[in-house]
């Protein structure tokens, strides 16, 4: 099979223009407006996945697709690429996108109206754009992108939390993209190129501090944008301000990219740190999956919990990334696997369950675990109940969810390493994760009902209670799919896994060339 | 030399630009993220060598043979280029973000009698209630609490005019989502 | 066909609940019947599998995981099959009645379902990650159990502390049946008990990890004290879960990894101790509590510690006592459990105290309940003596055997728990069924009596157990006698009797059975003296204390690290990438690796520039006026623009111009109305460090400087621009042409980050139109508290 690649330019072109003309022909903060970009999101969303799953199918059987964007031969132009790890996350990332749609659809209130969709799809693209990248600048162009985004989404509505949580996060996040930038020039200054894989290629011409120098900044910016500890601080202080469908789309796309990132560089770039820098990796990650499940359990609003337990998961799938440090071929590989296949976990269950917390505090208006405003919804939301269950326990690891099956595989490649305190620490994290799991679902849950169905809430209507439930049981169902059918999922996770440790194979991939030649003579006719 | 110059002045910025976010003043802040990118632009800038040089323009396109010898590097300066821009985009957003929170501090010292001009709310305390200005803490979080504390209220009203409140509460109440978020709210 | 079972019952626990049972009279009886189905279906199994043969199921699920869903139907396997199927179905029968008129009674059925299939996959899975699989889904079930009555904060607490100590143990248990399945190769259970693992490398760790589990989950000391709590579960979930089948998990586990593991001194002696004082405790704690289900809570964690502490030895006595003790247990716990729930439905208190002769108001139950607490006095000749006679039996011989001052204690031990439970046994009857006072509490009164339908469930079971010792020989060989092989792993022939002579043994039980009736004589001072033990050794009170120190931890840490200012906060970002920078700066050859031509001296303009700049950036720190700090840092861009003015940079200095008026401009337009606000000066720790962390990014630029700006360790690409922009995009600005050419995909992100900033000002600015609907008030009072 081949595929032209062509369409690797598409899950970023698509959103963009739809973007655009969405934004071109419609009027602010008209209700038809929200309507006409609603429905040009619906349509985008779905071509962006078909247009994924398309990939996917093409990168699993062992391929990776390149396009030298304006027929530049690398390095001088920008390469696009996907392996399969891109493929898996484009996919994941439309069907968050698209289970996000209907929900957003069914809860959202006025701020529907302040040009919500377009900027959805340019956060797609912009997230896009950064899986796809093979280029050092370009990657931080959609950075860029997806975080401009993302601030205005996170503030979108203006109120006077999200402006407190905006500025941090905006400021934060702006600090590690400046480290990041420096970080490119570098690259840059020392090596000559910018393209990934031509920079993997000359890495090991750059003197020794040199190169901890590019790995370390590079690690700290995209630690940064991906939630570690210590670095975390703007995720807390902002996810649970904006309304909880972009939190929920947040918690699915944005730590991810820069899990992506790590996963990336350290593969391709500096596979030597990433033997050399394992424990380094490993206590990170121990460090981020037990600050942030302690924050879940110190934290007193349902969306806070649900914020700090982003941060503990993201834990893990560095944990995965540690792992694949190992010097033993094999071995790295599984631990690469069962990264990925954490991620794939996940991105599916966070989403859900983000997803059904925001619509219960929705429904009595508050996700406060202290005034006990929440209480006693099992009896009036059963169906509401159900899937916060599955999802707050899938998040927890409870079989036969993709939560149980994900864990495993990460504890069995830790053991399998020797690496047994990063195992005793994921173990624990998985127990704490549990108490505030069960805390989550006892206080909005169980207990006495004390306070009355918010007028508005979306499961009020029948239309609402479509809309926002079934995007959520689909992708609980999914979840429960990876759990009970993980063989598949996760022999893609070890073709992905492989292809991502496989650096030759990237780097003869995009071919980077030394040779510059003057084109005078051919071209200039 | 010329580098150590360049050195110098991105080191310079970078550390004016940092002392100015932590201050924690607002429009200081945006100062000090201005100057940081100022500093990461020149340093992007350096990596051309920072030397007195021809600009990267080819005059006469018809007699150009391949002669780039006094060119400077155009690759940072495009780059920058594209930096810049971005910056500026940031920037500006970052103005009106900190504008929105200064007019929402004048209404907060309008509506309310200041309590504390700078106290520190600790975040995992019981509930603390936005109270006195937005600089006193960052991480006030409640605005569902605001948004619907009218719109609570009149439920809870209409609750209690129903004799059977208990049976009430299965039942949906309200009616669509969309009127009721346009009603005026006094 | 043994998947098909645990499919029949995963399609029943969806079904019922949409259906509403609770409106049917006849529920019950249909729920009753997928259990009993299975029930029949192993009953059509035992002569197979007693005759060494048994039945494999094994389908692929994830082989890289070492997952399989492979099912083995053995001896141990069809004996607990056989006991939660069968209990199953009466308890499924019973539960109608129980929750009658409850609009929950679907619910609670899904669950009792779900636990079944848990349970029965439990223990037919011969895969360790299988079997965790549904050790864990037992776990959920009867968490969500527990809660059934979830507006009962009692419930509330009981569940979540059954859930968190089988749930966290749980984990430790998986980290150990890992370590074992990868020491040995395969996750399969056959494989794995085929030999004696004690001397893997990992044996010690994996066996404590799985011991943990396994303890946790049969509430062994010092774990047991969610069991008691976990009554807060409906009457049937009690019945079942937590006496016959789920707290039997744990025994499970280690009779079924016996011949696995057990050949150390570390399993007999953490078996035996354990096992051990769970029996006396749980035995003297019951004689404590008025609760009817408290009592027979304890009752129940006695006999587990029974169990575990046989698991502990090798004999062929031990292994006979264990399947003895089981199923002794199983018939005469469960419907113990649900005549409480009887008892408890007709006059609606569990408290001994307050009744007053019931076994004249309710003759029928009274009969039953006294035929099966006779089974759990150990009177003979029911079902419980034998349990006690075998169990008394394994002990002798043991103490026989080694001649110890131990093993002769561990006798004295199970004697002393044997007359607790002869004492509490008849203090139970006694209260309830005979004393005509209720001692000076109001009087229970019968407000419904019970139906048969009711009473059809624990009556069965009890006709069964009181009816087995009779007719123990016609079924030992079939029933018996494969599960004690199982557990030995090699055959074992089970011969029970319940008359063999005045033996030791024999004397023993009816020097036990006096000294219960002298000690349910003597029970009111040593209830006291039971009441006056001080609270920390309750396991509530440490595990509560355990609990909130954990929050308190919790919250400790978090404000640590997330409590602090935007300031700090982006202290420690920059502070992590400053210590990047001297790890790298350690590893620098400062003589090779600076490759700076220190020759070129700048021109006058360009220090001029510098300075200027330097001079700009600190009047914006210094300047106290917010109109100064924007001009000098509009100042600053200026000189920005002359250094790309100086070293050949046209466009961007353009660019440059045009954007630093743009953001002067934008800066005074927007704040100058904004009034200054006055603060009080920053603390002097906050000053220093503001200003250590200052200067050490402001190090870090110009170290970065330094070692990026020099020349390249590999040749830069840049020249193929500068040689082709002409020839290949006919371009002469070259800058240009890499813009929108060469990589002008970048510009096209640039230009929709601008096209988002733009959209998002534009959103904010109109935010405050908004206010209406998104309006912030004032929380009232009422709803702060």
């Amino acid at each position: 099979m081949t595929l032209s690649p062509n369409w690797l330019a598409a899950p970023i072109v698509i959103p963009m223009l739809t973007a655009a003309l969405s934004l071109a022909f419609t009027r602010w903060n008209r209700r038809t407006a929200a309507k006409r970009q609603r429905n040009l999101a619906a349509i985008a969303i779905g071509l962006n996945l078909l247009v994924a799953l398309l990939l996917l199918v093409y990168t699993l059987s062992g391929n990776r697709l390149v396009l030298q964007m304006g027929g530049w031969a690398a390095p001088f132009g920008i390469t696009v690429i996907a392996d399969g790890l891109t493929a898996i996350l484009l996919t994941l990332t439309g069907l968050v996108a698209a289970a996000m749609l209907p929900f957003a659809v069914g809860t959202l209130d006025q701020r529907e109206r302040m040009s919500f969709y377009p900027l959805m799809l340019f956060l797609l693209m912009g997230v896009n754009g950064a899986y796809l990248a093979g280029d050092l600048f370009n990657l931080y162009v959609f950075f860029e992108v997806l975080l401009m985004s993302s601030f205005v989404l996170l503030t979108l509505g203006g109120q006077a939390g999200q402006i407190n949580g905006g500025i941090r996060y905006v400021v934060l996040n702006l600090v590690a993209s400046v480290l990041f930038l420096a970080a490119a020039g570098l690259a840059y200054g020392a090596l000559g190129t910018l393209n990934m894989a031509h920079l993997a290629l000359r890495i090991p011409q750059a003197p020794v501090a040199v190169q901890t120098l590019l790995a370390g900044l590079l690690l700290i910016a995209f630690s940064s944008k991906a939630a570690l500890f210590p670095l975390f601080f703007w995720l807390p202080s902002s996810y649970h301000t904006p309304h909880p469908v972009v939190t929920a789309f947040f918690g699915g796309l944005l730590t991810k990219v820069g899990i992506y990132a790590l996963f990336r560089t350290f593969t391709l770039l500096f596979p030597l740190y990433l033997v050399e820098w394992q424990s380094l990796l490993l206590t990170i990650a121990g460090l981020t999956m037990l600050t942030g499940v302690l924050g879940a359990l110190a934290a007193n609003t349902m969306r806070r919990v649900l914020s700090f337990q982003i941060i503990s998961q993201v834990g893990y799938m560095v944990m995965g990334l540690g792992l694949a440090g190992s010097s033993d071929a094999t071995l790295a590989s599984f631990g690469m696997a069962a990264g990925i296949f954490y991620l794939i976990h996940h991105m599916v269950v966070e989403v859900a369950l983000l997803m059904v917390g925001g619509a219960t505090e929705l429904e009595v208006m508050s996700g406060s675990l202290l005034q006990r405003r929440l209480g006693g919804l099992m009896g009036r939301r059963p169906a509401l109940a159900v899937i916060f269950f599955v999802a707050a326990f899938a998040l927890a690891g409870m079989p036969p969810t993709s939560g149980f099956v994900s864990k495993l595989s990460l504890l069995q490649s830790a053991l399998q390493n020797g690496n047994y305190v990063i195992a005793g620490v994921s173990l624990l994290v998985g127990a704490l994760t549990l108490v505030s799991m069960a805390r989550l679902w006892q206080h909005g849950f169980w207990g006495k009902a004390t306070e009355p169905i918010y007028p508005t809430a979306p499961l009020s209507s029948v239309s609402g209670r479509w809309l926002t439930l079934t995007p959520i049981a689909a992708l609980l169902t999914l979840s429960l799919t990876i759990g009970l059918y993980s063989a598949p999922f996760f022999r893609w996770s070890s073709t992905a896994a492989q292809q991502v440790l496989d650096r030759e194979g990237y780097i003869q991939a995009v071919a980077p060339t030394d040779e510059i030649h003057f084109m005078g003579g051919e071209a200039h006719d | 030399m010329n580098i150590l110059m360049m050195a110098l002045v991105v080191g310079v910025l970078f550390a004016t630009g940092t002392y100015l976010i932590l201050r924690r003043r607002p429009i200081r802040l945006i100062l000090g993220l201005g100057l940081l990118s100022h500093g990461v632009n020149l340093l992007l800038f350096s990596l051309g060598g920072a030397e007195r040089g021809l600009p990267p323009i080819v005059v006469d396109k018809a007699a150009f043979t391949g002669d780039i010898s006094g060119f400077v590097d155009p690759l940072p300066q495009a780059l920058i280029l594209t930096a810049i821009v971005i910056g500026f985009g940031v920037t500006a957003f970052t103005v009106v973000l900190v504008n929105r929170r200064h007019a929402l501090a004048e209404e907060a010292v309008a509506d309310v009698p200041v309590v504390a001009s700078r106290k520190v709310v600790d975040p995992f305390a019981p509930m603390e209630h936005y109270s006195g200005g937005l600089d006193a803490d960052p991480d006030d979080y409640e605005w569902l609490e605001y948004s619907v504390s009218d719109e609570l209220s009149r439920a809870r009203q209409r609750i209690h005019e129903h004799a059977a409140a208990d049976a009430q509460l299965d039942e949906p109440t309200g009616s669509g989502k969309a009127n009721n978020m346009n009603e005026e709210s006094d | 066909m043994l998947l098909t079972c645990l499919a029949l019952l995963a399609i029943a626990s969806v079904a019922i609940w949409p259906l509403r049972p609770h409106r049917y009279s006849f529920a019950g009886w249909l729920a009753a019947l997928p259990p009993a189905f299975i029930t029949l279906w192993l009953i059509t199994q035992i002569n197979g599998v007693a005759a060494g043969q048994p039945l494999v199921e094994t389908y692929a699920w994830a082989a890289d995981l070492g997952l399989e869903l492979s099912l083995r139907l053995d001896g141990l396997a069809l004996f607990f099959g056989l006991i939660i199927a069968g209990i199953g179905a009466a308890v499924a029968l019973y539960t109608a009645y129980y929750l009658e008129d409850d609009a929950r009674q679907g619910y609670f059925y899904t669950l009792l379902y779900l636990f079944m299939a848990s349970m029965l996959g439990l223990v037919w899975a011969d895969n360790l990650l299988l079997l965790f699989i549904f050790w864990e889904g037992t776990s959920f079930t009867s968490y969500l159990m527990v809660g059934y009555y979830y507006e009962d904060d009692a419930a509330q607490e009981g569940a979540r502390r059954a859930l968190l100590v089988t749930g966290m143990s749980g984990l430790a248990m998986l980290a150990g049946l890992v370590l074992l399945g990868q020491a040995v190769g395969s996750y399969s259970v056959s494989q794995i008990i085929a030999a004696p693992r004690a001397d893997l490398p990992i044996y010690e760790a994996a066996l404590i990890l799985i011991l943990l589990g396994s303890f946790a989950k049969s509430a062994q000391f010092p774990f047991h004290f969610w069991l008691p709590g976990a009554m807060a579960a409906p009457t049937p979930a009690s019945a079942y879960l937590h006496s016959a089948t789920m707290v039997k998990a744990g025994i499970y586990l280690l009779a079924r990894l016996h011949p696995a593991l057990s050949d150390s001194a570390l399993w007999f002696w953490a078996l035996l101790l354990v096992g051990g004082i769970t029996f006396l405790l749980g035995a003297v704690s019951a004689l404590r509590y008025y609760d009817l289900k408290q009592i027979l809570a304890y009752a129940t964690v006695s006999q587990l510690g029974a169990l575990v502490m046989l698991l502990a030895f090798h004999t062929t006595e031990a292994y006979i006592a264990v399947v003895v003790g089981i199923l002794a247990h199983a018939l005469y716990k469960g419907p113990l459990f649900m005549l409480a729930g009887v008892v408890d439905h007709a006059t609606e208190t569990r408290d001994v105290r307050h009744f007053a002769g019931l076994g004249r108001m309710l003759p029928a139950v009274a009969v039953i309940t006294t035929l099966a607490a006779f089974s759990m006095a150990g009177f003979p000749p029911f079902f419980g003596f034998l349990a006690k006679e075998t169990l008394l039996e394994t002990l002798f011989h043991h103490a026989a055997e080694t001649g110890s001052l131990l093993g002769w204690g561990f006798v004295g031990l199970a004697a002393l728990a044997g007359i607790c439970f002869v004492a509490y046994t008849l203090y139970l009857l006694y209260e309830a069924f005979v004393s005509r006072e209720s001692s000076g509490f109001e009087p229970a009164v019968v407000h419904h009596a019970p139906s048969w339908g009711f009473l059809t469930a624990p009556l069965l079971l009890t006709l069964i157990g009181t009816l087995f010792p009779f007719v123990v020989g016609l079924v030992e060989k079939l029933v018996l006698s494969p599960p004690a092989t199982a557990i030995a792993g090699s055959a074992v022939d089970v011969h029970l009797a319940l008359w063999h002579g005045f033996t030791p043994v024999f004397m023993t039980s009816l020097v036990v059975i006096g000294a219960g009736i002298l000690l349910f004589l003597a029970r009111n001072p040593v209830r006291s003296l039971l009441e006056s033990t001080p609270p920390w050794l309750n396991g509530v009170y440490q595990f509560n204390r355990l609990y909130k120190g954990m929050f308190a931890l919790a919250t400790w840490t978090t404000r640590q690290i997330q409590g602090g200012t935007l300031a700090s906060q982006a202290s420690v970002v920059l502070g992590v990438a400053v210590l990047m920078l001297l790890y790298a700066l350690s590893q620098l050859h400062w003589a090779t690796d600076l490759r700076i031509d220190w020759g070129n001296l700048p021109h006058w303009p360009e220090l001029t520039t510098a300075t200027l700049a330097i001079i700009a950036a600190f009047v914006t720190v210094r300047t106290e006026t917010r109109l100064n700090a924007i001009i000098s840092i509009g100042v600053v861009g200026v000189t920005m623009t002359l250094f790309f003015v100086f070293y050949a940079a046209p466009d961007l200095a353009l660019t440059q111009l045009l954007i630093e008026v743009l953001t002067v401009v934008l800066l005074i337009l927007v704040f100058h109305k904004v009034p200054p606000v006055v603060r009080p000066p920053l603390p002097q720790s906050v000053w220093i460090r503001n200003l250590v962390v200052s200067c050490a990014v402001g190090f870090l630029g110009f170290m970065l400087v330094l070692i990026s700006a020099g020349a390249p360790y590999a040749p830069s690409i840049s020249p193929f621009f500068s040689l082709n922009s002409v020839p290949l995009a006919h371009g002469g600005n070259i800058v240009n042409v890499i813009l929108v050419d060469f990589r002008g995909f970048d510009t096209l992100g640039e230009i929709t980050v601008l096209a988002i900033a733009a959209l998002g000002g534009y959103a904010l600015l109109r935010a405050s139109r908004l206010r209406v609907t998104l309006h912030r008030g004032r929380p009232d009072e009422e709803e702060q508290g």
